[in-house]
């Protein structure tokens, strides 16, 4: 049996309120695995690819880009087959399952109740908007932020035909589409309808977007950073660890590396924390309603400053089962996209969504010591200084090495002072066998 | 090819992760990782680049005689004239 799920606008983190769609990649009738990339979305933290939870047929598409959304909008159907979808659920997860039943009706209830011939119609309240069955993280979010009191802010663009660049132009000019009387066919507003209307300046739109998301980039930090320091009791430890073996080990298997295949000392350092974090599962995942929730997988968000300012923090996926060779290359990967723009692709909507635990490093040319700021809901954050040759006492002798200083900020919520420390002591006993790690 | 020639194409490898910095923006002779404000993955993706327009590997030993422009222009130089 086939039933219906709605895609909607997910929350890629506690502090987004509404994105914006800019492009569909998929067209009705398209069959879809789980992971792919559906749509485009510029949301506070840039251009993201949004992925689909499902394997099925995008079975409706009902909002036009470009348009901003409230989260949790519908803007597409899919069609999945029931069966198949309750009998996995109930495998792996049998909380999943119930949810897939309990949605199925109410997304079926939503299919009778919403008319689809007009694309304006789809503007549905918010309270009227199915749990979101995406990821159980995403639930958790909703439950933390059982989000927005607005109605869906769709723009006047989506009320009327227009043809992409137009509705481009008019989200970025902020025109009303409304009253303009459309040339193309079937009235549909071409660019030449507005030309008049365009403020100077056509040219240049990307200088506009880049300069836009700066900001929305700096929102998007000061709301989760402003909601951690207002509701997390944070405290902080700090211990200096010897790193001259890890960097040893390092230099002679980069020795002959070409630049591609370099290992950075980062991937050890992520590396060596999450073996931290299998040990001590309770700094790894949320606290959410009162009480800590443990995460099931260890999915380490790594933050990455961008050159033109602000930093974005995907998570790179099940960090403990991984090889330092594979981190590696999730890093290179994950860095190019965060960075270029759009020009090496860009992060997935899971990148901005999975985290259970975030690092923060500073790089050979930055401070001797960083102390974060939890991102919530997560419980802790770990802060690397940068590389640095100290002499040590060893046995009488003086000795050059080289250290590294970890913090640790930690929500006392969950976690006391000892457990922070023991967490500490463990990433410095691993980084001391760096060919085990 | 020409001493200008080689700037160039270390301007362009510098450019591929630092699309902003311009030629007269960059202390010739400072570290390179300083005066473009490059961290240890844009070092790596700058080598890379540099590797794929030249041929030329850079591996880490060498990395003392690479580290300003005017450095790497002389290496290169070296490598392939």
């Amino acid at each position: 049996m086939e039933t219906q799920i709605d895609i909607t606008m997910p929350s890629l983190g506690a502090d987004m309120q509404q994105g914006m769609l800019v492009e569909w990649l998929v067209n009705v009738g398209d069959k879809v695995k789980s992971g792919d990339t559906i749509a485009v979305l510029e949301t506070q933290k840039g251009a993201i690819d949004m992925e689909v939870y499902h394997d099925g047929v995008i079975s409706e598409i009902l909002i036009q880009p470009v348009a901003t959304l409230a989260v949790g909008t519908l803007m597409a159907k899919i069609a999945i087959d029931e069966e198949l979808m309750v009998n996995l659920a109930a495998r792996n997860e049998p909380l999943l399952a119930e949810q897939v039943i309990e949605k199925a009706t109410i997304a079926q209830t939503t299919l009778d109740k919403t008319p689809t011939d007009h694309v304006s119609t789809h503007q549905t309240p918010i309270d009227q908007i199915p749990i979101d069955l995406m990821t159980r993280k995403t639930q958790k979010e909703k439950i933390i932020k059982p989000v927005l009191s607005t109605a869906t802010i769709a723009t006047p663009a989506t009320t009327r035909i227009a043809s992409p660049v137009v509705r481009k132009l008019a989200q970025q000019q902020h025109l009303d589409l409304v009253n303009i009387k459309g040339s193309g066919p079937n009235g549909a507003i071409v660019l030449k309808d507005i030309e008049g209307m365009l403020i100077d300046g056509r040219e240049n739109p990307p200088l506009a977007i880049s300069k836009s998301s700066i900001v929305n980039i700096r929102s998007a930090i000061a709301a989760a950073m402003t909601k951690s320091k207002k509701e997390i009791p944070h405290f902080y430890l700090s211990l200096m660890i010897d790193i001259s073996d890890a960097q040893q080990w390092l230099q002679k298997l980069n020795k002959e590396k070409s630049p591609q295949a370099h290992i950075l000392l980062l991937a050890l350092l992520i590396k060596a924390v999450a073996q931290a974090l299998v040990k001590y599962p309770s700094l790894n995942g949320f606290y959410l309603n009162g009480q800590f929730e443990q995460a099931d997988d260890i999915n380490i968000g790594n933050v990455i400053s961008l050159r033109k300012g602000g930093v974005v923090v995907p998570a790179l996926h099940h960090v403990d089962q991984r090889s330092v060779i594979s981190i590696m290359q999730d890093l290179r990967d994950v860095t190019a996209r965060s960075r270029a723009d759009g020009r090496l692709g860009r992060l997935r909507s899971s990148e901005l969504t999975d985290a259970t635990f975030t690092i923060t490093s500073m790089g050979e040319r930055g401070a001797d010591s960083v102390f974060g700021i939890i991102y919530p809901p997560q419980v802790a954050i770990v802060g690397f200084g940068k590389p640095q040759k100290r002499p040590q006492i060893h046995q009488g002798k003086m000795l050059d090495t080289d250290v590294i200083n970890v913090s640790l900020s930690a929500d006392h919520r969950v976690i006391d002072g000892m457990l922070a420390a023991k967490f500490l002591n463990t990433i410095a006993k691993k980084l001391q066998k760096p060919e085990l790690l | 090819m020409t001493t200008d020639e080689f700037e160039l194409l270390v301007l362009v490898a510098i450019q591929e992760v630092a699309p902003e910095i311009e030629k007269n923006e960059i202390d010739l002779d400072e570290d390179i990782r300083e005066t473009c404000d490059l961290d240890s993955m844009d070092f790596l993706n700058y080598l890379g680049a540099l590797q794929k327009s030249t041929g030329i590997k850079i591996s880490e030993a060498d990395y003392g005689h690479i580290n300003t422009f005017n450095k790497m222009i002389n290496y290169l130089t070296l490598k392939l004239n």
